[in-house]
């Protein structure tokens, strides 16, 4: 290891450990259902076994069977029939809600986000991550994961950026084709992608995830077998910073990956596709910013 | 994310679903799009303020906040501030009586609504040359006036390198200046382009025009 690779990874981890004192820890059933999302052979037993150890999935899975985003015709009762009528979907709302307790900060100094922004913004790249992944051979459930979770490492190095903000915002005037993700690693030591991956390593989820949020900003650097989801959530974080609905200061200050639109097959008309069909996606999502008992 | 494949043994059933479905659709007005309850109030579902502002002072009713949704447009009078937050390659125009102090904006995702007729069908107020007219047609008639109405185009950035894959806010800019021409109203000031989110807001108390952007100062455009 060269010096520099040293210094390197010394400011990941800590940033990343920095990070990770402030964090609600992720419950242990998460990790289980990401697993079981994973699981091919899955069935509803197996998911219902999982919500049912915790009385805070089950809860909330009555309450999400019985949203209006779903409209069933008859009350939903018990957690198996939420399950069964469900499925995969149930676990993603699950998983969403979860990560709002980790994402869903009202503010967030140096990507000045507002009103939730960083929740606002992965819900949004986890949508089109899951529609995106029909284009490859990644399961949904796990690009939905992953994407939620691509630019946890924002929240890592808020302080740090709001610090050196000047130096950010004359770096980015002076050079009209620069990328954010390359000046926080130059200003701060490292940037918000390999923090992430750092930081939900030891949260013992599938390692595809944590390669696709360690390359999400370059995709053609991933390792091969976790090629195609890095390929997935890049695209898929370019689309909500199209949408834009969350952006912060870094706003669309990143580089697309060519190969990775290329081996996607993504053409304009996917694009306007994807950006309607994800805003319908996370409209009742949403809706828990303005009602408190959700 | 609902992707179930279409059940094909009984493909009569379900246009006959659909009928009933779309039927039902036209007997009750469709959900507002987006988050935004601008769509219901300007439909007139919801009342123009919430309660606590029109049961509260008139200091309330001044500072009142209509935020402007995804997808959605909304009117005010006299009173209040229209704001819109996020524009990424989305573009808001905002359209303003100075002289009835009459203001209207609206919040558009992407450009043409012939690309998708199965889409703009449903959510109009999604695609720029539905959304501008619109925004018109409930401006003059909440009584702003056409001959004196100035227009304001914010937003469009891009993400750069990418040519016409990433120029959805290139092309939502180009179609508000093109529909705001045809429908005559004169676009007086606009901020477009460039790579950064912008967040867009009308004072009608003072027909200020302000866009911030994170980590920048705001700027004036009236």
């Amino acid at each position: 290891m060269t010096r520099e690779a040293i210094r390197h990874t010394i400011a990941l981890r800590q940033y990343a450990a920095a990070a990770a004192v402030e964090l609600p820890i992720p419950p242990a059933v998460m990790a289980r259902m990401v697993a079981l999302m994973d699981d091919p052979k899955r069935d509803a037993y197996k998911i219902a076994e999982v919500v049912e150890v915790d009385p805070g999935l089950g809860a909330d899975s009555l309450r999400i069977a019985n949203s209006a985003a779903f409209a069933f015709r008859n009350p939903v009762t018990s957690i198996r029939q939420a399950v069964v009528a469900l499925g995969e979907r149930l676990m993603r709302e699950l998983i969403a809600r979860r990560m709002r307790a980790i994402l869903g900060r009202p503010e967030l100094p140096g990507y000045e986000m507002l009103n939730e922004g960083l929740w606002r913004h992965s819900i949004r790249c986890a949508a089109a991550a899951a529609r995106l992944s029909s284009r490859t051979a990644v399961s949904p459930g796990i690009a939905y994961t992953a994407g939620l979770m691509a630019d946890i490492g924002k929240l890592a190095l808020a302080q740090p950026l709001r610090e050196r903000w000047d130096e950010v915002r004359a770096r980015l005037e002076a050079d009209a084709d620069c990328a954010f993700d390359v000046l926080e690693d130059e200003l701060l030591g490292a940037d918000h992608a390999e923090i992430g991956a750092e930081m939900i390593r030891r949260w013992t989820l599938p390692p595809a995830i944590v390669a696709a949020v360690a390359h999400h900003h370059h995709p053609s650097a991933a390792p091969a077998k976790h090629r195609a989801i890095a390929n997935v959530i890049h695209v898929a974080d370019l689309v909500a910073m199209q949408i834009g609905v969350a952006a912060g200061s870094d706003g669309l200050w990143y580089r697309s990956d060519e190969r990775a639109i290329a081996a996607l097959e993504i053409t304009p008309a996917i694009v306007e596709g994807l950006m309607c069909d994800v805003e319908s996606d996370v409209a009742h999502l949403e809706e828990l910013l303005s009602d408190p008992s959700a | 994310m609902n992707d179930r494949p279409p059940d094909r043994r009984r493909p009569r059933l379900t246009v006959i679903r659909d009928r009933i479905r779309r039927l039902a659709d036209q007997a009750r007005p469709a959900p507002p799009a987006g988050s935004s309850f601008a769509v219901l109030r300007e439909r007139g579902l919801l009342p123009s303020q919430p309660p606590e502002a029109s049961t509260g002072s008139a200091q309330e009713v001044r500072n009142e906040r209509i935020v402007v949704g995804v997808n959605a447009l909304a009117t005010a009078r006299g009173a209040g501030v229209l704001i819109t937050y996020g524009l990424g390659s989305c573009i808001a125009v905002i359209l303003l009586d100075p002289n009835s102090r009459v203001g209207a904006m609206c919040h558009y995702m992407l450009p043409d609504s012939t690309q998708d007729p199965r889409r703009s069908a449903s959510q109009p107020l999604m695609f720029g040359d539905m959304a501008i007219a619109q925004l018109a047609e409930v401006f003059t008639r909440r009584g702003g006036d056409p001959r004196n109405a100035e227009a304001y185009v914010v937003g469009g950035a891009s993400l750069s390198g990418m040519g016409d894959l990433f120029d959805i806010g290139g092309r939502n800019a180009r179609m508000a200046r093109v529909t705001l021409e045809r429908l005559r109203y004169h676009v007086r000031g606009h901020e477009v382009g460039d790579r950064t989110s912008r967040t867009a807001s009308l004072d009608l108390n003072t027909g200020a025009i302000v866009v911030a952007t994170p980590g920048l100062a705001p700027r004036r455009l009236r």
